[in-house]
């Protein structure tokens, strides 16, 4: 049961960060490309620019769209975590590549 | 059984005083209206419950947990916002998925206004089917209490007394704190009423009292409960 709900947690977080996550990371490759072409490059890149995309689908577009993510118990704080983990994770996969 | 406590509740915004040491209990299977002028600060009142909105103070208390936060109130207290909150781009079967734990979902994928909707997406729905996807979400998910801020904001007649009845039929296992400008329909859904005004919070015992707190002309309560 803790599994199931784990799982639907998990899923959620990630509807939330699939509009960051293609917005940036189109930009982040437009500006590797730009700067020499190398994964890192593109890891840097989305790791500064997650935070604006977050910053104006969320806060400036879809305000209210965090609504529906409280009502699930996912606070500024953990949405805010997310954006910046999941940039993390993703640097630290295009380094070891 | 758990209830909700909601003490202490004051708020200050450009030195005017919002709420004032505000109290408000509710029960399982009990309906709070919440009414009062515009501006009175209702909705300031639910977010600060619900953990959006920063107050001076405030202490909210479900059974024995207190919730300071949003994350503390995670399966305790949901609640809907004045406007429509649902994420676009995704279906509404999807987002019942998502949103709602297994048991409770079937309820939403055969209810009647629901059935139909179920492989739009959000933001191809009008106003008002948003809204009652909106509020069946809201009421089938695994919070004990419900805070709904103008449910009936954008339905039509029909719909608003669907969910009117729809509310009534599921108050059995949750407590609900319900504001609206549709003072009649608060009203005759709420089991007990309390009213805002110059950030005093006061139970109304009996309807006529409105007039004399200058939310009802007389002639719209004789209209309305008189007749």
């Amino acid at each position: 049961m803790f599994k199931i709900d784990t799982l639907r947690l998990l899923k959620n977080i990630f509807l939330f960060q699939k509009k960051i996550f293609f917005i940036s990371y189109i930009i982040s490759i437009v500006i590797g490309i730009l700067f020499g072409g190398e994964p890192q490059i593109i890891g840097l890149s989305y790791l500064f620019i997650a935070p604006f995309s977050h910053f104006f689908i969320y806060e400036i577009q879809n305000k209210n769209q965090y609504y529906y993510y409280y009502n699930l118990g996912f606070s500024n704080v953990i949405l805010w975590v997310s954006t910046f983990v999941i940039a993390l994770v993703n640097l630290l996969i295009l380094i070891i590549i | 059984m758990n209830k909700l406590h909601i003490d202490s509740v004051t708020k200050s915004y450009n030195n005017k005083v919002i709420l004032s040491d505000v109290f408000i209990s509710c029960q399982k299977e009990e309906i709070i209206g919440l009414i009062g002028r515009n501006g009175s600060g209702k909705s300031t009142l639910l977010k600060i419950v619900f953990g959006t909105e920063k107050s001076d103070s405030k202490f909210v208390k479900i059974g024995n947990k207190v919730i300071r936060n949003i994350s503390d109130g995670r399966n305790l207290i949901n609640y809907l916002p004045q406007d429509n909150f649902l994420p676009n781009n995704i279906s509404i079967r999807s987002l019942i998925n998502l949103f709602l734990e297994k048991e409770n979902r079937n309820l939403l994928f055969d209810n009647v206004h629901i059935k139909p909707l179920l492989n739009k997406k959000n933001q191809d729905l009008s106003g008002g089917e948003k809204r009652i996807v909106e509020i069946l979400l809201i009421i089938h998910s695994k919070a004990e209490y419900i805070l709904l801020d103008e449910p009936f904001n954008g339905v039509s007649p029909i719909i608003r007394d669907y969910i009117i009845e729809y509310i009534k039929s599921n108050k059995s296992s949750k407590g609900y704190i319900i504001t609206d400008h549709d003072y009649e329909n608060v009203i005759n859904l709420a089991d007990r009423i309390v009213f805002l005004q110059n950030g005093f919070l006061k139970e109304i015992k009996d309807k006529s009292e409105l007039i004399e707190l200058g939310y009802l002309t007389r002639t719209a309560y004789e209209n309305v409960y008189i007749k």
